[in-house]
């Protein structure tokens, strides 16, 4: 049968996976400390009918070959690291990273990775994420405390109503050489993998990692305009596939009508 | 009348190769870096040279070099070229060359492309450590201001002997496309160069695909039926 019909339909599926992951961010549009993804394709093989350079029957040489190509697939969905904006809110736990590097996380003994700074205290006054994960290093706010600061050091006070510190420590973040190739556990949280690097933990505002702002919250990087223009392109691609389909199934039919 | 209809038949055979190529096309009007390919008919003239125009005969594909739009997107590592030029990738298989500039970085701190091949710099892989990375118009990649390495860029003086690969990729087997260091390419860094497939050129393309093969349907059919008019007629003597 035609080779068409069959690249139409890689064509279709590629600008399918581009609205799954366009669809995944508009729904994480008001995530705190979602990265947006993109899908990327690629070119599949060529199927070549005849080399350039070839000899011709009359001892010519074919300036060019032909080439067919046989469509697209799917390579990768990309996470974007760009920087989200920040809200303000009155929470002395919400932090935000401005720069590089991700907070850490200990998921029953597994190190965990994320932006989202929306933490909680635990009933033993332990800081963790909104599932109860808690931050590696561990920060414990005192029974009696009342006050907490962070500053952008990544340096934390705890105090009293009389403003006296009870315990004070620094909070590590950490950095990756590769974070696209983190991979994504949900949840708002990353691990590492063999193509992300193993991370390097360092102080905030030291040697290339962010600072750390508090009563701040990175929101989800994704643009909705940009969203919606991919949406709409990924829409039109996929039309005109199903044009070639449909160009590809009258031309059998001709075919079919040849015997009469 | 036999020898008609073969020849017909044929036509047809190589309109569904042209389809084939305007659907790849198609098919990647969404994949960065990806130049259309134009499904062209040379006839052989007397003189033994190939000329455009006469139908079905001689098919070739060439890959149409164009510049495509650039989208910005903000990705350090999304470069772009303005220009002719490629950038040089090591592969498996020795080098290739690629106008899709979806670069990352892996676990050693190399830049690679998406398959995982190193890009190639001044001297083979570019490795990148530090902060403050920046790569500049003439394909400069500093870190911290300090220059680090820079991208080799690559021209042809005939892009038409490259053999295109999957993946984005192109090779010069033979040496036959004259490779140069390319120096009047712009590299754009945070952008992509988008497909060149223009949308209603394929459509048009296949339009004309179809009718054409309606007609030569037509003149098959026509022929078959005054084949069975004269054999019928000679059966009646």
């Amino acid at each position: 049968m035609i080779r068409a019909l069959w690249t139409a339909a890689t064509g279709m599926e590629a600008q399918q996976i581009s609205q799954d992951v366009v669809a995944n961010n508009l729904a994480n549009v008001n995530t705190v400390g979602f990265k947006k993804a993109r899908a990327d394709f690629q070119d599949l093989m060529y199927q070549i009918y005849s080399k350039s350079g070839a000899e011709t029957s009359d001892g010519g040489q074919l300036p060019v070959g032909i080439e067919i190509g046989m469509g697209v697939k799917p390579v990768a969905v990309q996470k974007m690291f760009a920087q989200g904006d920040y809200m303000q809110t009155s929470n002395q736990f919400d932090w935000a990273i401005e720069g590089d590097g991700f907070f850490q996380l200990d998921d029953n003994g597994r190190t965990v990775y994320t932006r989202a700074g929306n933490l909680k205290l635990n009933s033993d006054g332990a800081l963790c994420n909104s599932e109860g994960i808690k931050l590696i290093p561990e920060v414990t706010m005192p029974p009696d405390a009342v006050d907490f600061t962070i500053d952008s050091g990544g340096t934390w006070t705890a105090s009293d109503a009389t403003g006296s510190p009870l315990a004070t420590g620094r909070i590590e973040l950490a950095k990756f050489i590769n974070p696209a190739g983190l991979t994504s556990l949900g949840r708002n949280l990353y691990a590492s993998t063999e193509a992300s690097g193993d991370a390097t933990a360092g102080n905030p505002g030291e040697e290339g990692f962010g600072t750390v702002s508090q009563r701040f919250l990175e929101m989800s990087n994704v643009n909705v305009v940009d969203e919606m223009v991919r949406m709409i392109v990924g829409q039109r691609a996929y039309e005109i596939n199903s044009k070639a389909i449909q160009t590809a199934d009258s031309m059998l039919q001709m075919a079919n009508n040849l015997k009469r | 009348m036999i020898n008609g209809i073969e020849i017909m038949a044929n036509a047809a055979i190589k309109q569904i190769s042209r389809l084939d190529c305007a659907t790849h096309n198609i098919a990647n009007v969404n994949t960065p870096g990806f130049k259309a390919e134009r499904f062209r008919f040379l006839k052989e003239s007397a003189g033994g040279g190939a000329t455009e125009g006469s139908p079905a005969q001689g098919p070739a594909t060439m890959v149409d070099y164009s510049q495509g739009m650039m989208q910005k997107t903000d990705n350090l590592f999304d470069l772009a070229i303005n220009g002719k030029g490629f950038f040089a990738v090591k592969t498996q298989d020795g080098v290739a060359y690629t106008k899709d500039g979806r670069f990352t970085l892996n676990e050693d701190g190399a830049l690679v492309t998406q398959a995982g091949d190193d890009v190639l710099g001044r001297k083979g892989k570019i490795i990148i450590a530090g902060n403050d990375i920046q790569i500049s118009q003439d394909g400069v990649i500093s870190v911290g201001g300090n220059e680090a390495d820079a991208l080799k860029i690559v021209s042809f003086r005939e892009p038409s002997a490259l053999v295109k690969l999957n993946m984005g990729l192109y090779r010069d087997p033979d040496n036959l496309a004259g490779a140069e260091k390319e120096e009047e390419s712009q590299i754009q860094s945070g952008y992509l160069e988008l497909s060149n497939v223009q949308a209603i050129r394929e459509m048009v393309e296949m339009i004309n695909i179809q009718r054409t093969f309606e007609s030569y349907q037509k003149v098959i059919q026509t022929m078959s039926e005054q084949n069975k008019m004269s054999t019928d007629r000679i059966g009646k003597l």
